[in-house]
């Protein structure tokens, strides 16, 4: 299964990267037109997570978007996303859901040709996380053969649980048509403050992913399809390409 | 700039791949085992080691936690599964043609409680007001005498019981 999403990532990665070279073979210009830019709100859904949601057992999570562009290179980003994720370990498992928001800004690395618009965006976040958890069954952890733990499946809920963390994302974005865009991210995240449940830790934050015993940091995904909706154009006479 | 960027996807997603830490590294404080320190009856405050003590529990299918050993200090495990472990305390003097063997059982008392520990290692025990039972035996027990020193188990840095013999 994992195995699976990793080949899918991957496939995905190398294609957008080849939409993405691939704008670099297009005509070079040497006229001085001023170029045209879109500034608009761009709202998008990951498409990673309803798919999980169909493959993958103990899954399902939604995530939308949106960033709105603020000056040449700079945009607010928004993400909002409901997950529930069964965690399962040799001696503890658990079911969390709960809901999060990221804020933040991504900048666009990236210098375009005259009239594309892709991206790469570096961007940082603010993660917040409003979830509850299952603890749905442990075992007491032994290494002595004379007496074998039992498995205790006695459910215990903790709910209102909360997470902040901060969030390093990187994105590549193409325009496959006209204001419609496809990209991959990848973030990777580091815990700020979380509250744990009473007597058993947070094994999975909605946003956050998977929790590590020995580290504050964390990883994750998304493969988006977004729309722009262009609110004004702005000619910039500054930078023209050669 | 994209070879960069790709290099730096990939190295994180390495490492999302390399950490594993789903297995419960040893030396983790998990549930800790019952210290006994065996002391001299006739000078309490002496440590007296236990001519070849050996310790099985005291159910059907007994398991042997110690084999034949001269000691003044043991750990041993308690049930988790149970508010009470019992066990066979075997002494053996003499020699090998003719042993002198003299067993006593001890039954431990206690409650239990169950404390997170982290995502690899699940949870642990904690063992509290415990009390260790000896058989009677009129005057034919090789222990002659216990001393509750900690009634609550928590770790394993101090003896919980002094067995006198």
């Amino acid at each position: 299964m994992k195995r699976k999403h990793i080949l899918l990532f991957f496939i995905s990665l190398f294609l957008s990267v080849g939409i993405a070279t691939a704008q670099k073979k297009s005509e070079k210009t040497t006229d001085t037109a001023p170029r045209i830019e879109k500034y608009g709100l761009r709202v998008g859904v990951d498409l990673a997570k309803p798919v999980r949601t169909l493959v993958e057992n103990g899954y399902s999570g939604f995530e939308i978007m949106g960033d709105f562009r603020v000056s040449k290179r700079f945009y607010a980003a928004l993400e909002l996303g409901t997950e529930e994720k069964d965690w399962i370990e040799p001696y503890v498992s658990s079911r969390t859901n709960g809901s999060y928001a990221k804020i933040g800004f991504d900048y666009n690395a990236y210098e375009n040709w005259l009239g594309m618009r892709n991206a790469i965006n570096l961007g940082l976040r603010y993660g917040f996380s409003s979830f509850n958890q299952e603890l749905l069954r442990y075992r007491i952890y032994t290494d002595n053969p004379a007496f074998p733990s039992e498995v205790v499946t006695t459910p215990v809920k903790f709910n209102d649980l909360t997470a902040h963390w901060a969030e390093f994302i990187v994105s590549i974005k193409t325009e496959i048509v006209n204001n419609l865009y496809l990209s991959i991210n990848l973030q990777l995240k580091r815990k700020i403050a979380e509250t744990e449940p009473e007597n058993f830790g947070n094994l999975y934050i909605p946003g956050f992913n998977r929790t590590y015993d020995y580290s504050e940091f964390g990883v994750g995904y998304g493969y988006t399809v977004s729309y722009l909706i262009p609110i004004f154009k702005k000619k910039s006479v500054s930078e023209v390409a050669e | 700039m994209f070879k960069r960027i790709i290099l730096l996807l990939l190295l994180v997603s390495a490492l999302k791949g390399c950490t594993r830490d789903d297995i419960c590294p040893e030396g983790t404080a998990t549930t800790p085992k019952l210290i006994i320190v065996f002391n001299n009856n006739l000078n309490p405050n002496n440590r007296k080691a236990v001519d070849s003590l050996s310790i099985e529990t005291d159910y059907e299918n007994s398991v042997l936690v110690l084999a034949k050993t001269i000691t003044d200090s043991i750990a041993i495990p308690l049930s988790t599964t149970s508010d009470t472990t019992k066990y066979r305390f075997i002494r053996t003097r003499g020699t090998a043609e003719n042993p002198e063997i003299n067993i006593d059982n001890v039954m431990f008392i206690y409650s239990r409680q169950d404390l997170y520990v982290n995502r690899a290692c699940g949870f642990k025990s904690q063992f509290n007001s415990l009390e260790a039972i000896i058989e009677d035996e009129n005057s034919e027990n090789w222990i002659q005498n216990i001393t509750t020193n900690t009634d609550t188990i928590i770790d394993e840095e101090k003896a919980h019981l002094t067995f006198f013999h």
